[in-house]
């Protein structure tokens, strides 16, 4: 059960932003009513913050609280680039099924979970969509086409 | 109208000031970056990937100057080039102090350089 509290607090460090106690416990693992009981323990630990909208509470990491400066939340862990490299395989292995989908082809893809979760031509507005309705979160957008680009930062410099 | 920085770069490179933000929590990082024509994309210090706290969403393969290809990650920020705003721009990083604006958004810019009086202009069109 211990674990469910720690999930609950990485999965606001990385949302980075206000979540209903319904997403929280979604994504914990466990009931609403156990989830609340460690996300009052967080609160009183001065970890996380909540605010109430009507008879909904929200929650989100504590800014500049010790839960978003600490080790286990550094946003350059190996398991955020784990998590980048296993959306990316989904997107691999779903690749040639998307090429020949009409509702993809040339189009931007966001792959969350190892499921295409939304689609558009236009990459700007995929992604403000994306984190706006799943948060901020590690996710992968590529645009699916049958050969990949490579792209050229060719300018040598000289040390001084 | 801007002057060539003399003192990092040799020969002397145009730069232009740049904010680069996270698109959800705004935290930003301001500070130089050298023009580079020659780049498909746009590249941040590393060290502000912790600082701005962003998380990757993408994988690029970049080639270099000695045509060595590497995958890296990519980040979607917000930046702000000399006050003219871009959103949501898919920005790599790299070990460097500065970072590079490449044609990923120079080519929404006019930008005018003027090499015999190391001066550089950026307005937009």
């Amino acid at each position: 059960m211990k674990d469910a509290k720690d999930i609950a607090l990485k999965f606001l460090a990385r949302k980075m932003d206000w979540t209903l106690t319904s997403d929280v416990a979604r994504a914990s693992g466990v009931t609403r009513v156990t989830i609340v009981q460690y996300l009052r323990e967080l609160l009183g630990q001065g970890l996380v913050e909540r605010r109430r909208i009507g008879r909904a509470a929200m929650w989100r990491i504590k800014r500049g609280g010790p839960a978003q400066n600490s080790t286990v939340l550094n946003i350059a862990s190996s398991e955020v680039m784990r998590q980048l490299h296993a959306e990316r395989g989904a997107y691999l292995r779903m690749k040639a099924r998307l090429l020949a989908d009409p509702r993809y082809d040339e189009k931007f893809v966001a792959i969350l979970n190892a499921e295409v979760i939304d689609a558009d031509s236009d990459e700007r507005e995929l992604v403000r969509r994306v984190y706006a309705n799943h948060g901020y979160v590690v996710v992968y957008v590529e645009k699916v086409r049958g050969e990949s680009r490579i792209l050229e930062v060719p300018s040598p410099e000289r040390k001084r | 109208m801007i002057r060539y920085d003399l003192t990092e770069f040799e020969p002397p490179a145009p730069v232009a000031d740049v904010e680069v933000s996270n698109p959800i929590t705004h935290a930003a990082e301001k500070g130089k970056a050298k023009i580079d024509t020659g780049a498909d994309v746009s590249v941040i210090p590393e060290a502000w990937l912790a600082r701005l706290r962003l998380l990757p969403a993408g994988v690029l393969e970049v080639s270099s100057f000695d045509g060595r290809v590497v995958e890296t990650p990519a980040y979607y920020v917000n930046v702000s080039v000399n006050s003219f705003r871009f959103e949501l721009v898919k920005m790599i990083s790299s070990q460097r102090t500065n970072a590079l604006l490449g044609r990923d958004l120079l080519n929404s810019l006019n930008v005018t350089l003027d090499g015999k009086t190391l001066t550089i202009r950026v307005s937009d069109p």
